[in-house]
């Protein structure tokens, strides 16, 4: 082979071995061993400069939350038999409504709820979906299958109220709060329904700008359109109550909780 | 669900570097490239069920991206990158990125600030879309000329031509003078 490569040898020459005509000619010819050698450098060069170039972290977050992490807030994954039927009803027309109300809230940006944290929001959505389905749920029943559901889901312990008064629980599940695992609980109150959430979130999470002093507990307050919500820290867990209930009858329902429950 | 949330993180998020790249190989603008890899994702798990275990999840991914591209630039009511990938090889050189051009020295800037080697990125950045989308696919990710090929629906050799030509552009664009090279003419054009 004596006519110099034509590109295409170079290209191949450059990405992989060479043997037979090419070789013998590259022994030969210096000005295609630089050209090969010219091309394997740039090669090289963009394999050093671009193959540690790596996803954004918030973009790999964001794409976890919107695929392996989307579970719905009202997901179900294990209950007696015979309320699996109502929970995955609950779940789906959850799922729906925090689709919908979440697309509405991006897209009207309502200055009232812009002023609410993100937790406080998630909260309220969580409650909104709660009501939305509440006709589908089934009577729990068990305080204590309740109680070893979450837990055991969660991977903490969770205090689920006992029924007693106007205080009864009308079921639970698995959802998320700031992208952490929280127990839901929805609860038959006093005035009306109300939700409970039980997260790892930290306090300050919560961005309360008012706060509510009881039994040496300090109980953190935010409002949200018609809701109110509570919560209290409780160890390394917060306990947090969504209705719309007053400030007070909310913390009352916490303290019973929490009380009933001491853990 | 929690069965294809397992599998979708072990076959496809564990391939987001990667498609990443391809995606800023693609558009040279790193918000695009987001916007682009989280299309990508999204479709993915939407279509995840269909998705055979097994299968090269990669080219999978790199195809609903290539795929979504072609998408964009339609929308862009640009044509020309994709629509004659065979014409344009007939073509003399000409400056990219097409979309949303003529991009901006500090939109070159910002990306190639995120390399070693600003002038070889800067150089890369500014390949026509095709040639560094090959180049991409087999330099950087190590696709042979082949497997380039069938994911970009074109013959090997063209892939070959593309690369060996994109390598010859790079080299000399970074032989040339600072003041020479295209981006600067960009500036001016816009008075910057």
């Amino acid at each position: 082979m004596t006519d110099c490569l034509d590109d295409i040898q170079v290209e191949d020459a450059a990405c992989g071995p060479v043997e037979g005509a090419v070789a013998n000619h590259l022994a030969d010819c210096s000005a295609c061993r630089e050209r090969v050698a010219a091309a394997k450098a740039i090669r090289s060069r963009l394999q050093a400069n671009f193959s540690a170039v790596a996803a954004p972290a918030t973009l790999v977050g964001r794409i976890r939350e919107l695929t392996v992490d989307s579970r719905s807030p009202t997901q179900r994954v294990r209950l007696a038999p015979r309320l699996l039927h109502h929970w995955g009803r609950w779940a789906i027309a959850a799922s729906l409504v925090l689709g919908v109300s979440g697309i509405v809230f991006m897209h009207l940006h309502q200055p009232a709820e812009a002023a609410a944290s993100q937790a406080t929001r998630e909260l309220v959505t969580l409650h909104e979906a709660n009501l939305s389905a509440h006709g589908d749920m089934a009577h729990h029943g068990s305080h204590d299958q309740s109680e070893a559901y979450l837990s055991d889901q969660l991977g903490f312990a969770v205090s689920v109220p006992r029924d007693q008064g106007e205080l009864r629980v009308k079921g639970c599940c698995v959802s998320r709060l700031l992208g952490r695992p929280a127990g839901n609980m929805i609860v038959d109150g006093p005035n009306g329904k109300i939700t409970l959430i039980v997260s790892e979130v930290k306090a300050d999470e919560l961005e309360a700008k008012a706060q509510i002093v009881r039994g040496g507990r300090k109980f953190l307050v935010c409002q949200m359109k018609e809701f109110c919500t509570v919560a209290v820290q409780q160890g390394r867990l917060i306990y947090c109550a969504v209705g719309k209930d007053r400030p007070d009858d909310l913390v009352d329902v916490l303290v019973k909780v929490l009380d009933q429950n001491p853990k | 669900m929690a069965d294809k949330a397992k599998r979708f993180e072990a076959e496809a998020i564990a391939w987001i570097d990667t498609v990443y790249r391809v995606a800023l190989s693609l558009c040279a603008q790193p918000s695009l490239a987001d916007d682009l890899v989280q299309a990508t994702y999204l479709n993915a798990w939407e279509r995840f069920d269909q998705f055979h275990e097994g299968s090269n999840c990669r080219a999978w991914l790199l195809a609903i991206l290539r795929n979504l591209w072609i998408d964009h630039l339609r929308q862009c009511g640009n044509n020309v990158a994709w629509a004659s990938s065979e014409t344009l090889d007939q073509l003399p050189a000409h400056p990219g990125p097409q979309v949303d051009a003529p991009i901006r020295r500090d939109q070159l800037d910002r990306v190639a600030e995120q390399f070693d080697d600003p002038d070889l990125a800067a150089a890369f950045m500014g390949l026509p879309d095709d040639f560094r989308l090959a180049l991409c696919l087999v330099d950087i990710e190590g696709y042979s000329h082949a497997e380039a090929g069938e994911l970009l629906s074109v013959p090997a050799g063209t892939v070959k031509s593309r690369t060996s030509r994109a390598r010859r552009m790079i080299q000399e664009r970074l032989n040339r003078p600072a003041q020479a090279r295209p981006i600067e003419k960009v500036d001016k054009e816009d008075g910057t």
